[in-house]
């Protein structure tokens, strides 16, 4: 293709010189013969081969015109007319004079239409970099960024790119290149010791350096300021990347940087913040941990060395009523351990559950076991479907959900209330219900009552200890099971808490 | 019970390890005891308990090396103390030959019947009963029928064996695994599925209520256990 680009060419520059020179000819000889002086022909002459050099944008033509031209007057006008040969020495001097003229003013002229290419050519680097530039501004996640790389690149400066990110000073990502895959990065692909070359050493290495000669692609750093964020290939078959674009391309692998460097920074910004979220939470959790355990502690602690100064005072009702409160306190605080160390799961962001499917009946069964002991005051009583119904879930994590549920029905309602769990299945849902008729919830605590053991604590009663805590736990735990839950006031005078979880 | 069955206790924490031995002598028992994993087992290899409360939180060794030394020349039952929420050492354990679990905080009640259980199935080794009775379940092995309430339950072959492999081990805890080997011959872990299924079906066969269960309890996550009398 380029070759008959340039044969056309050739014959347009041809058919242009043949035109000019024949007409200045044309003129002169018709100035000539209006008894025009010979210097005005050699201006005419001039005039024909500055025109000509600037049609053809380039110096051959115009030398090769220009001696035509000396021809041309040396044949037309020159003594004796029609030969070759000049007989005055002046007019030989002309000539040759004209000859210099032309070869400073074709010299001149080419370096101006360099000037003016390579100006146009900068124009048209500073408006692309301009635009990729502009494009990097509106993007994020490293991915995106990369990927913006790789496409921009062959758009910038005609080359095929791929994009390695730095994991470290010495290891690389795995690459980034455009979709559809081409045989030239598949050859890129299989020579990555190439790029891990260009990133231990912070040189560029391939086509046209002293390093991996036998590729066909330029590997670059991309460097920040302080340390190398990655390295960019370029391919180039054989021949290397000219002078003339390095700055251009130097250019396109500073904005690579600068943009992978905010990104860099930006990720480093939210983990930072994170990490102070988590700092503040973990206080929070101290604060009410101390206060949960300090009240049943009190109460152990008082109720046995009571016991043990005045043993021998009391009668038996008294000591064996303060040993089940010790008792009871103690299974409180048991349970609060259990609660706090699935919080303490959950904190660490993942909440490890291990999804099985569980037998509805299981659930229930160990869940009404675990709490036995406690029911003294309250009837508990079951619903579940006929079918057997299989649910992935943890179930440890839900026992313990159903158990927190229980208790806190038992903890806040009139004694004598009916508790009942309902099981059921709607849809592509387990629906869970713990119900009671004890009283209900305060409709003003109801929208925040999952919001965890920062609110639980403004009114301070101790005899409402824990509710925040094993509801929170609750509601990360359905969560986490990707269920949902809620709680509200039911029509038979006490709340149901209610959890539905994905089939 | 004519003689003292000797309890060996394995125990670090001594409150733990007073209240037991405490309890323990209350109840009829000889209790001697070990606060060290190594201590636990030359205790074992010298005094020839009867019985071994294993805890599985030693400093010294990992109480399932111990349960591997003991097993290697002793089938003395073995109960195992687990901390609330460690499935799995309490399954490895089991696997490894441990006869039951109980996990803390336990109720001094239920520790007494599953002692009372292990110390049982030492002596009745020997002897297998043709009818198994309990309340109002009756099992006949021979004539593999089943009864509940005096009407007869019919049960698929399957659902027969893993019946009767719960009442033979009756107040045992049998792991997923050990069930599914039992029945069905090969451990195929992935299996358990279709085990819990297996057995909501039986409990539903002969459970007044399927979810307060007089017979067959779960131990969720870990495996089944029947009630023993």
């Amino acid at each position: 293709m380029k070759k008959k680009k340039l044969q056309k060419s050739y014959l347009i520059y041809f058919g242009k010189t043949v035109l000019i020179l024949f007409l200045s000819t044309l003129i002169s000889l018709a100035l000539d013969g209006f008894g025009m002086q010979t210097a005005n022909i050699i201006m005419i002459y001039l005039i024909g081969v500055l025109m000509i050099i600037v049609e053809t944008s380039g110096y051959v033509w115009g030398m090769v015109s220009s001696v035509a031209c000396i021809c041309c007057m040396n044949f037309f006008f020159t003594e004796p007319r029609y030969t070759l040969r000049i007989a005055d020495r002046e007019h030989a001097l002309m000539l040759v004079l004209f000859l210099v003229v032309c070869f400073i003013s074709g010299t001149l002229m080419s370096r101006l239409q360099k000037h003016a290419d390579e100006a146009i050519s900068n124009e048209e680097h500073a408006r692309r970099l301009y635009r990729i530039s502009s494009g990097y501004l509106n993007i994020s996640g490293m991915e995106n960024i990369l990927r913006y790389a790789v496409e921009s690149l062959p758009e910038a400066q005609g080359r095929e790119g791929i994009v390695y990110l730095a994991k470290s000073l010495s290891e690389l990502e795995a690459a980034v290149y455009a979709k559809p895959l081409t045989s030239a990065v598949e050859e890129a692909l299989r020579e990555t010791a190439a790029a891990q070359w260009c990133l231990t050493n912070l040189l560029p290495c391939g086509v046209g350096t002293s390093f991996f000669v036998t590729s066909k692609w330029k590997y670059l750093p991309v460097k920040s300021k302080t340390t190398i964020l990655g390295v960019v290939g370029l391919y180039c078959g054989r021949d290397d990347v000219p002078e003339s674009e390095m700055p251009f391309i130097h250019a396109l692998l500073s904005q690579l940087a600068l943009a992978i460097e905010r990104e860099l920074l930006d990720h480093r910004q939210k983990e930072t913040r994170m990490q102070v979220e988590k700092a503040r939470l973990k206080n929070d959790l101290l604060r009410l941990i101390s206060h949960d355990l300090r009240t049943p502690l009190t109460g152990i602690a008082g109720s046995s060395g009571f016991l043990c100064e005045s043993y021998d005072r009391l009668d038996k009702e008294t000591i064996l009523k303060l040993l089940r409160d010790i008792s009871s306190d103690a299974t409180w605080l048991s349970n609060l351990v259990e609660n706090l160390l699935s919080m303490t799961r959950i904190q660490d962001n993942k909440l490890q559950i291990k999804k099985e499917k569980e037998v509805v009946d299981d659930i229930i069964a160990e869940t009404a076991s675990r709490v036995e002991r406690t029911l003294k005051n309250h009837h508990l009583s079951f619903d579940i479907p006929k079918e057997i119904l299989a649910v992935p879930m943890d179930g440890r994590l839900i026992i313990q959900v159903l158990v927190n549920l229980v208790e806190n029905a038992e903890n806040h309602t009139r004694k004598n209330a009916d508790i009942r769990i309902c099981v059921r299945k709607e849809g592509e849902e387990a629906v869970f219900e713990v119900q009671d008729n004890g009283g209900g919830i305060d409709e003003a605590l109801l929208p925040q009552i999952f919001e965890g053991f920062v609110t639980s604590n403004t009114n301070g009663m101790d005899a409402n200890r824990g509710i925040g805590l094993g509801l929170t736990i609750c509601k990360s735990i359905i969560e986490a099971h990707n269920g949902r839950m809620e709680a509200y006031n039911n029509g038979e005078g006490g709340a149901t808490f209610r959890f539905a979880l994905p089939l | 019970m004519n003689e003292k069955y000797k309890i060996a206790i394995i125990e670090d924490d001594k409150s733990i390890l007073n209240f037991l031995t405490v309890s323990l002598n209350t109840n009829g028992y000889e209790v001697i005891t070990a606060s060290k994993g190594l201590e636990g087992i030359s205790l074992f290899l010298n005094e020839n308990p009867d019985l071994i409360l294993l805890d599985l939180g030693l400093p010294d060794i990992d109480g399932l090396s111990v349960i591997r030394q003991i097993r290697s020349s002793s089938e003395v039952p073995i109960i195992v103390v687990s901390a609330r929420g460690q499935e799995q050492e309490k399954i490895e354990a089991l696997d490894h030959g441990a006869d039951d679990y109980i996990t803390k905080p336990f109720y001094l009640g239920e520790l007494l019947a599953r002692i009372r259980v292990a110390l049982r199935k030492r002596r009745q080794k020997e002897e297998s009963p043709e009818v198994f009775v309990l309340d109002d379940f009756q099992l006949d092995f021979a004539k593999r029928r089943v009864f509940v309430d005096g009407e007869e339950v019919h049960l698929t072959p399957i659902e027969f064996k893993l019946l009767s492999v719960l009442v033979e081990n009756a107040g045992k805890v049998l792991t997923h695994g050990f069930l599914i080997r039992s029945v069905w011959g090969y451990a195929n872990d992935d299996d358990s599925q279709s085990l819990r299924v297996f057995m909501a079906n039986l409990r539903r066969k002969i459970e007044k209520n399927t979810a307060d269960p007089k017979y067959i309890r779960t131990e969720v996550g870990v495996g089944y256990r029947f009630a023993e009398k």
